[in-house]
Order: structure tokens, then C-alpha cells, then sequence
């Protein structure tokens, strides 16, 4: 995979979605269109490997189904011969010690309640396992093999620590981090957008909202440019917690401030205290309700309840995700836009020949006119959507096309996969599915795996 | 429980005003000839199903601020902070009874000069399973003799709907909401600058907009640009009203 360098002052970012595009750019070009994992099962200190193109994208769904069943899916994949490749991804599941070690480009939610929900679910599925997330790709997961345990028993932890470089992708700077939607269609969208919310808190108790893509490098590192810039910004609604990943409030008069968000931020603030010396600094350990509380309002929390309908409706899916399953969402996409184009020539077409009729009365000419030509646009179009799918199919590599279609971790049972989940969530202490089933939203297929 | 509920009534909007609107987001001639159907409705007294109903002339009471939808004081924030750095206070919060697709919340607050009240409304309306929010404010001044000072700001593509609300005894400008908060108001300003309106204490100030609101709500029911929903109409929107509320807390 390839590494972006970061200075030591104020790293170098880019967006995760441009991270993503740059990764998969660099990429070469085996993996320039896919979602790569490796996976190793080890049992009776026996290691086994294996790999797959697409299965980094469905990770987070196929872990939560706990280890017996994630070890089924994964021994449909391709075996390998030893640990080495490129991924976005992967697992290893060391039976014998009793460890998952797992790395995805998505691997939970940004909004700290769902990511809570989340990671409540997925240690109930794995529970007599500990679970590790890994920042990286391969190599960070091969330190997880049995191999490597005996040389660095010390990377058996945790990982979380607070010297590690932050894996999540900021903007340097409070302007870098501006939010800027102007078109109308993008505000509606732009509603659901997570993000990062500050409040500003004046001498006289005062309040202003502010909202910003992420909190940015300056503004951790307390610096003044990045205050009077936070300032200077126009003001924001409050956030539903719904959409909010992080969060800080700041009195620069009694020189306190109050942030939360995830365990990335905790890590990255205890190495930024430095910069906070003189200031009174506070973990508030209950995220959004506590910033809402040094706000005065009540904002609009979200229950687990909700949280657990945003993660749920995908664990329950089978839907695949490849490079079939991509080009025929983009496909569909084309084909709903040309079926409203083709219906728009027709009815271009057939005006002038419906004033023709108005003009002779000749209606008998009209309607077969406007047959006729309705017969040859839609032939055309016929044409020429079989000739695009051909293409398209060609475009794909023999190794895609051949590729078996894996099935889903879990049972492949609807009735069955609702049973297991509920019982899940009964086992994590959460809201059981006939309370939050009402709460789940429109989203199907392809538009639940993009659930931030 | 309210039995008094009221419905903008488009079809009563003058043939000018609906083609402007309609313009905002459908070619020309389809704008006029949609504009010409409204209207023709409207003269043979048959209006567009109604999908709200809003106990406007209820006498309403102030509610704490707490009280309020907490989506009402989310968007609010936008516009609070200009107020309050304009010197505003708050002086009273309204939450309207509402039946069918949407909710309804106003803020009033009152200048440091004690002349301009600053209106802050908030609408939610459910559209397609998703409540969209919209929030808009208007400076109101006062004075023993019409006309009525209002400023108001709205979306570029509302502007014209603001022509069903030119009533006889309102002086009415409205801007670009993308207009500063302070622009706005210096626009107001300026507009009242040589007129002698009223000075008004807080308890003069919600009485006085009570009741100029009351006299444009009762105008505009006599204009049909706002009409009383009927007994069947009302039973339907309560039924919808169970419907949307759930539909909001999906949504959320």
C-alpha cells in the first residue's frame, strides 16, 4: 500500500475520500478497481491464508457474524501460499489465542454513538475473543500471525496508544476545514453530512456554533490564528448528534475547553497537550450531551436505538459488492437518465406532428407517424444499450468474470440471519430488532455500505 | 383541542404572482399555462387538497424556550447570533398547533432601540419520508398609522412568493437571505429612518405584533389566500398528522 508522508508539524492531508481515490489511483493496476482483503485463520498454531478482490468492502458486515461463521466465509476465498499482497483490508483470527486482529478502510461509523453501538455488537459476537483493530494494511496485520508473536509479543496489544500517528485524515487548517455548501439540492444533502461542531463560548456566557468538516491540526494544537479564524467563521445550526463525529466547545476567556469525538482524538490530544499548557483541557466522556450541556441546549441526541437501526439493516443484507455489482449501479443510474432522455425525444419528436394534425385533421397520418417513430427510436435505444452492456462486460477482467460469486457470512436464511441478529443485540445489552426496526431507513443495497 | 385550522390556499393567488413563482423552477410557457389552471380553480372555488392545517388567530401563548422543537432551536442558532450581536433579546417563543405535514415554531426579539422586532420562523415539512426545515426572519416596525415596515429575507427562489403577502397596509421589502443578518436590518433601518414608529416596551411589543399579525392573518383569510379547512379536512390531517410524526422520528 502506499503511505503518505506526514510532517511533524502539521501533516500533510487529504480527505478520506481523497485518500481513497489516491490509494486506489497508486494502486497498481491488478488492484485499481477493487476492495482487497487477505485473511488468516490460525488454528493449533497452523496458519492459513487467503484472499479476495471486493471482500475489504462487506468486512464490517461479515465480522460481526462471529468467529465460526467469519472463518466459513473466509475459507471460500482463494488460498494463499504466504502472507503478502497488496489489501484495503483484512483479518487475522488466531483461534488458538484467541484474537482478532482486523483492519478495514471503513471498519465502523464516524458518529461515536453508532461507532459505540457498533463495536457493543461486535464484541458480543466475538466473545471470548480479543478484538484489535489495526491501522493499516498487510503488514500491520502480519504482526498478528503466529510468526511474529514470538519476536514482538509486544504488538499483541491494544494498538490504541497515545503515541501513534492519528490514522484519520484532517485538514490542517480551521479554513481548510470550512464547510461550504451553496446549491440548494447540496444543502438538503449536505443535512446528513457528518461533522465536526464547535462551540465558541464568549466572556458573558454567550454562545456561537460553528461547524467544520473535522477539527483541524491548528485548532488542536490551541493555536491563535486557528481561534480568531473559528471566530471569524459564519455562524451554524446546532447538529443533530445524528451527524456529528467530534466536537469541541472553547472559553478563550476563562481559557478552558472541552472536546470529545473518537479514541483517535483522545490519542492525538494527550500528544497535543503540550500545546493546551495553560489552559484548562477536558475529555467530556459524554460526547454531544455534555458539549450540548456547555452550550445551553438540549440539541437533538440520538438514542442506541437509533444508532442500532443505522448498523443493523447492513448486517442483515446479502447484498455483494464487486465490480458487477458496482457497474450495474452505475448502470442502472445511466439507464434511468437514457430512459428519460429517450422519452423526451419522443415527445419532442411527436409534437410537430401532432400540430400537423391540429392543422389537417389527418389523425389516421398522426397516429401512424408517431408509431413508426416511436418503433424506431426505441429500436435504436435497444440497440444501443445491448451494445454498451457488451462493452462493458468486456471491459471486465477475465478474473472478475470468473470469479465465484462468494456468499455472505452467517446464514444466508432472511428469517434466520433476523433471529441471530436479534439475539445479538439482546447479548450486547442493546434495543432488540422489533424496537428499532421502525427507525430503519429507505436504504438498500450498494447505499447501506456508504453508512458513515 | 383546536378545531380552527387554516391552509394557504394557492389557487387564490393572483395570476402574476403564481407564473413568478412558478417560473423559479418550470419553463415559461409551462409556468403560464399551469398559473392560468391554478387560477381557474380558484374562480370555480375548488382548491388543492390540503396537506397542513395551522391554528393561526388562536390567541396563542408564549412557551419557554425549552419548550420549543429542539430542531426549531438548532436552525435558530444561524440567525440568533446575528441578532444578539445586533443587540436583540429575546422576548417570547410561539409554538403553533399544526396538523398534517408540518410544524411550526416563531421567536420574537426586540432591538436595543426598542423599535424593531426581529421574527424568526421555523417550518418543517415532511416531504418523501424526510422532514426538510426551513427558517426565515423578518424585521417588523410599527406606527399609530399604516403602513406596517417589513423586511424580510428569503431564498432567491422564494422572492417572488412574497407577492402573496402585499397586503395595502404593509410596506414590504424582501431581500436576499444570503444577505448578511446586519445588512438586512441596516436596510430596515433605513427604510424607517424619517417614520415615527413605535418605542415599545417588551409586554407593548408582543402585543402590538400580536395583534398587526392577526389583522394581516384575518386580511388574507378574507383575500382566500389563506382559508379555514373544513371538518372532513382536518379529520383526514389529524390521521396524517399520526402518520408524520412517526415519519419524523425515522427521520431523525
Amino acid at each position: 500500500m502506499v503511505h503518505l508522508a506526514v510532517s511533524e508539524e502539521l501533516p500533510a492531508i487529504v480527505s478520506a475520500a481523497e485518500r481513497q481515490r489516491c490509494l486506489k489511483a497508486l494502486s497498481c493496476g491488478d488492484t485499481a478497481m477493487s476492495e482487497p482483503a487477505m485473511f488468516a485463520t490460525v488454528r493449533d498454531g497452523v496458519a492459513r491464508f487467503f484472499a479476495d478482490r471486493w471482500a475489504s468492502a462487506v468486512l464490517r458486515r461479515e465480522v460481526m457474524w462471529g468467529p465460526e461463521d467469519f472463518e466459513s466465509w473466509v475459507l471460500q476465498f482463494e488460498p494463499l501460499d504466504e502472507w503478502d499482497g497488496e489489501c484495503d483490508g483484512g483479518a487475522v483470527v488466531d483461534f488458538d489465542r484467541r484474537i482478532l486482529a482486523w483492519s478495514c478502510d471503513a471498519p465502523g461509523y464516524r458518529v461515536p454513538r453508532v461507532s459505540f453501538v457498533y463495536q457493543k455488537m461486535l464484541a458480543a459476537a466475538w466473545r471470548d475473543f480479543e478484538i484489535v483493530h489495526v491501522d493499516g494494511g498487510n503488514e500491520a496485520l502480519a504482526r498478528y500471525l503466529p510468526s511474529a508473536g514470538e519476536d514482538t509479543p509486544a504488538l499483541i496489544v491494544q494498538n490504541r496508544g497515545p503515541d501513534r500517528d492519528p490514522p484519520v485524515a484532517r485538514p490542517t487548517t480551521v479554513d481548510e476545514a470550512r464547510r461550504c455548501v451553496t446549491d440548494d439540492d447540496e444543502q438538503e444533502n449536505d443535512d446528513d453530512a457528518i461533522r465536526a461542531w464547535v462551540t465558541l463560548i464568549d466572556a458573558d456566557g454567550k454562545t456561537r456554533q460553528r461547524e467544520l468538516e473535522a477539527l483541524p491540526f491548528d485548532l488542536l494544537m490551541a493555536k491563535t490564528d486557528a481561534l480568531q479564524a473559528l471566530a471569524a467563521l459564519g455562524p451554524a445550526p446546532i447538529p443533530p448528534e445524528a451527524v456529528v463525529s467530534e466536537g469541541i466547545w472553547i472559553n478563550s476567556s476563562e481559557r478552558s475547553a472541552g472536546f470529545w469525538g473518537p479514541p483517535e482524538l483522545y490519542a492525538m490530544m494527550k500528544k497535543y497537550s503540550e500545546h493546551w499548557q495553560d489552559w484548562n483541557l477536558t475529555w467530556l466522556k459524554k460526547g454531544y450531551a455534555d458539549q450540548c450541556a456547555a452550550a445551553s441546549t438540549k440539541g437533538m441526541p440520538m438514542t442506541n436505538a437509533q444508532a442500532v437501526a443505522i448498523v443493523v439493516p447492513l448486517i442483515l443484507s446479502t447484498q455483494q459488492f464487486d465490480a458487477q455489482v458496482m457497474l450495474g449501479a452505475i448502470g442502472g443510474g445511466l439507464k434511468r437518465t437514457a430512459n428519460k432522455a429517450v422519452g423526451c425525444l419522443l415527445v419532442v419528436l411527436s409534437l410537430p406532428v401532432l400540430i400537423f394534425g391540429l392543422v389537417t385533421g389527418n389523425w389516421r397520418g398522426v397516429l401512424i407517424t408517431i408509431a413508426v417513430t416511436s418503433l424506431v427510436v426505441l429500436g435504436v435505444y435497444q440497440f444501443a444499450v445491448y451494445r454498451f452492456k457488451r462493452m462493458v462486460r468486456r471491459g471486465l477482467s477475465d478474473s472478475e468474470r470468473e470469479r465465484p460469486q462468494p456468499v455472505v457470512a452467517g446464514p444466508q436464511d432472511e428469517g434466520m440471519r433476523r433471529k441471530r441478529i436479534d439475539e445479538l443485540l439482546n447479548r450486547a445489552g442493546l434495543p432488540r430488532l422489533a424496537q428499532v426496526e421502525h427507525l430503519f431507513s429507505d436504504k438498500k443495497g450498494l447505499e447501506l455500505l456508504a453508512e458513515s | 383541542m383546536v378545531d380552527h385550522y387554516y391552509t394557504e390556499d394557492v389557487t387564490a393567488v393572483p395570476y402574476r404572482v403564481l407564473r413568478e413563482m412558478l417560473e423559479q423552477q418550470l419553463p415559461v410557457p409551462v409556468a403560464c399555462a399551469l398559473a392560468g389552471l391554478l387560477r381557474l380553480r380558484g374562480k370555480l372555488r375548488w382548491p388543492l387538497a390540503a396537506t397542513h392545517g395551522v391554528a393561526f388567530l388562536k390567541g396563542e401563548t408564549g412557551v419557554a424556550r425549552d419548550a420549543l422543537p429542539p430542531e426549531a432551536i438548532a436552525k435558530w442558532a444561524v440567525l440568533e447570533e446575528p441578532l444578539r450581536d445586533l443587540g436583540f433579546r429575546p422576548l417570547r417563543f410561539l409554538c403553533v398547533e399544526t396538523i398534517g405535514a408540518t410544524r411550526k415554531a416563531y421567536a420574537l426579539w426586540l432591538d436595543a432601540a426598542n423599535s424593531t422586532l426581529g421574527s424568526l420562523a421555523w417550518t418543517a415539512t415532511m416531504t418523501n419520508g424526510r422532514e426538510k426545515h426551513k427558517v426565515n426572519l423578518e424585521f417588523n416596525s410599527y406606527a399609530d398609522s399604516d403602513p406596517e415596515y417589513i423586511t424580510g429575507a428569503a431564498a432567491e427562489a422564494d422572492l417572488p412568493a412574497s407577492g402573496t403577502i402585499a397586503l395595502d397596509f404593509v410596506d414590504l421589502v424582501m431581500l436576499d437571505e444570503r444577505l448578511d443578518i446586519a445588512e438586512i436590518y441596516a436596510s430596515h433601518l433605513a427604510r424607517i429612518d424619517c417614520e415615527s414608529v413605535y418605542t415599545m416596551t417588551d409586554e407593548r411589543a408582543v402585543a402590538v405584533h400580536a395583534e398587526r399579525s392577526t389583522r394581516r392573518m384575518r386580511r388574507l383569510l378574507e383575500q382566500g389566500i389563506l382559508r379555514e379547512l373544513t371538518e372532513s379536512e382536518v379529520a383526514r390531517l389529524r390521521r396524517a398528522s399520526i402518520r408524520s410524526r412517526a415519519e419524523v422520528i425515522r427521520s431523525r
